[in-house]
């Protein structure tokens, strides 16, 4: 190190954040953290108790309706408090089924109900399982159905709790696999699996996500997932990974350890699963993406690929790449499609938004889109957006085409 | 109060650290347990030190306030997974990386609000001279502009070795890399600000003032 670094460097080890360290308004930050904290701590309980305690309010409000019945039909009608407000909050799922051995000869399908856990307790055929349930397997996989929006399989020995039932379901997984078929959504993400801090998203697909001790490791078979950090809320910042993949990550570092690779050999081959499957069969009209080149690397948010839409109604089959006529425009076409779906997005008042991207494809020699991705990504509903249009796009080319495309809005 | 900065490169604890470390250790325990006062304790021993290190690995930019409170609510929501494998303190300042990582990758995704490093409006006049504590503190601000050019990845290391104090053998733990790969990123992100040095007309200057400052030529 020069003599000048090394000077930069002893005043900015003595300087460099230690006044605005000091100057750090504390009792603000104190008042905002431990609001939140306390918060935290709030939904925690909620999560934990409230499942059990609302079971406990409609027991006693349905006692109370009653009592109230009878008061008035007894003409005696007294004021009675207000009845608790009984929670209507979404079900994770039901349990379908439980297969596996249990180790008896003679077992019955009760023994193997008995080799599912919920909250510490058999579980038993048809059981609902809300927000806070913990399901542990056994020696048996059980199968979970979210009617008309997902099912999974829980592998043997795994451990799952509930966190989000609302719209999307979220399983934290402490150990163990699980497998999901997912019906495809327009918006939004519709089933997450945490594992520590580090979340795998998805829209619509079929993965399977097994965690074993800090590593986990995602197979992706059809769709795209969105691998980062668990945000408070909203969707996942991260990678997008389009199927066929194999993942592999440290959950206390997503991105910094991440490897994906999109050999089609060395994604695990997908179980069938049932509801989900035939619904997503009969509502999903265009095939599974094509499976890419085979490759392997190391991804970061520079790699996210541009899925392709899931969502294909019967309508836009119709409009499918091969039936379209090549297009000698479809550049400039495709780039004012993006720019559309970028300015399309929600903004604020007064702020200008400046996006400078290249969507780099790879087209068949028809010319149609193979695989697409921005480097740098943009956001996953912009993705989705330009999905539908680049896919349906065919160029009068084969090969590769890098299009720059940069927008500011307003102009 | 137990310091951070130093606690990478200690090999066997003074009695007195000892005894620091055995009473944070028991707050840890009660924090995870759930006591927020224990929580609160544990946070006021470290919030200015997590404050500083947030600063400087942000290079002075954005709100760094939000970012070490993100911070402390990540260590409260992920003390339960605190194994004491590693020491508290490099499993605080791995969250305070990811926790900045994390902050500056949303920015990057986030429109751009063209949110200068400090100093970047700093004008020098000729007519001005200032003294000698104003020129420190503005090579101290052209050297956090220099650091915000840096990548991420170069960024940490040099932040928690050359200004932390912390050895590469702890910082390989902290953002989980090889040592060796730690020592390649601090050498290349010490080679890219020698030249960046070069680049950046304000310290160009300023090491020319520097120079004399330090040869005694500047004095009057």
């Amino acid at each position: 190190m020069s003599a000048s670094l090394d000077k930069l460097v002893r005043e900015a080890r003595e300087e460099l954040g230690t006044r605005e360290a000091k100057g750090v308004n504390w009792d603000a930050v104190d008042r905002s953290l431990f609001a939140r904290i306390e918060r935290e701590r709030r939904a925690e309980r909620a999560r934990f108790f409230a499942p059990r305690s609302g079971r406990v309010w409609a027991s006693l409000a349905a006692g109370l309706a009653v009592a109230t019945g009878v008061a008035v039909f007894a003409g005696k009608a007294r004021e009675l408090p207000s009845p608790p407000v009984v929670s209507t909050e979404e079900s994770a799922g039901t349990l379908v089924s439980v297969d596996g051995k249990t180790g008896e000869p003679g077992a019955t399908p009760d023994d193997r109900y008995a080799q599912v856990l919920i909250n510490g307790r058999p579980a038993a055929r048809g059981a609902l399982l809300r927000l806070g349930d913990v399901v542990e397997t056994r020696s048996a996989q059980a199968t979970i159905e979210r009617a008309g929006k997902l099912s999974l399989i829980l592998d043997r020995g795994t451990r799952v709790s509930v966190t989000h039932v609302q719209g999307a379901l979220v399983l934290a997984l402490a150990q163990g696999a699980v497998e999901a078929q997912i019906v495809p959504i327009p918006r939004g993400e519709a089933f997450a699996v945490d594992v520590e801090s580090a979340r795998v998203a998805v829209h619509g697909t079929h993965v399977r996500v097994a965690r074993s001790d800090e590593r986990v490791v995602v197979d992706l078979n059809e769709g795209v997932v969105s691998l980062g950090e668990a945000p408070r809320v909203g969707s996942v910042l991260g990678a997008l990974v389009t199927a066929p993949a194999h993942a592999e990550f440290a959950a206390a570092d997503t991105l910094g350890t991440l490897t994906v690779t999109h050999d089609p050999s060395e994604v695990r081959v997908p179980v069938a699963l049932g509801a989900a499957e035939r619904a997503r069969s009969a509502f999903v009209a265009a095939p599974p993406l094509a499976p890419p080149k085979t490759e392997s690397a190391r991804v970061g948010p520079a790699l996210s690929g541009v899925a392709r839409p899931e969502m294909h109604s019967t309508a836009l089959a119709a409009a499918t790449p091969n039936s379209a006529l090549a297009n000698p425009n479809a550049e400039v076409a495709l780039a004012n499609a993006v720019r559309a779906c970028m300015a399309e997005r929600p903004r604020a008042e007064n702020v200008t938004v400046v996006v400078s991207t290249t969507l780099h494809l790879e087209l068949a020699d028809d010319g149609t889109v193979r695989t697409a991705r921005f480097d740098p990504p943009v956001a996953p509903d912009v993705n989705g957006c330009a999905a539908q249009s680049i896919y349906k796009t065919r160029f009068a080319h084969g090969g590769s085409v890098a299009l720059p495309i940069a927008l500011t809005v307003p102009e | 109060m137990v310091s951070l900065a130093p606690l990478g490169t200690r090999e066997r604890p003074a009695p007195g650290v000892r005894t620091r470390m055995a009473d944070e250790e028991r707050l840890i325990a009660r924090a995870t347990a759930g006591d927020t006062a224990a929580f609160r304790q544990l946070y006021e021993r470290h919030r200015t030190d997590v404050a500083r290190l947030v600063y400087r690995m942000l290079a002075g930019r954005g709100d760094f306030e939000d970012v070490v409170q993100e911070v402390f609510v990540q260590v409260y929501k992920s003390l339960k997974d605190f194994r004491a494998q590693s020491k508290f303190s490099t499993w605080l300042h791995r969250v305070t990386v990811n926790v900045v990582l994390m902050h500056r990758r949303a920015a990057r995704s986030r429109p751009a609000f063209h949110d200068d490093p400090p100093g970047e409006a700093f004008v020098r006049s000729d007519d001005i001279r200032p003294d000698e504590d104003a020129e420190r503190r503005e090579r101290v601000r052209a050297f956090a502009r220099l650091l915000d050019r840096l990548a991420d990845k170069k960024r940490i290391v040099f932040v928690l070795h050359e200004l932390e104090g912390i050895s590469p053998g702890e910082i390989a733990k902290i953002v989980g890399a090889p040592v060796l790969t730690v020592r390649t990123r601090l050498f290349y992100a010490r080679r890219e600000i020698e030249s960046m040095l070069a680049e950046e007309p304000a310290l160009a200057g300023l090491r020319l003032g520097f120079s004399k400052v330090a040869s005694g030529e500047g004095e009057t």
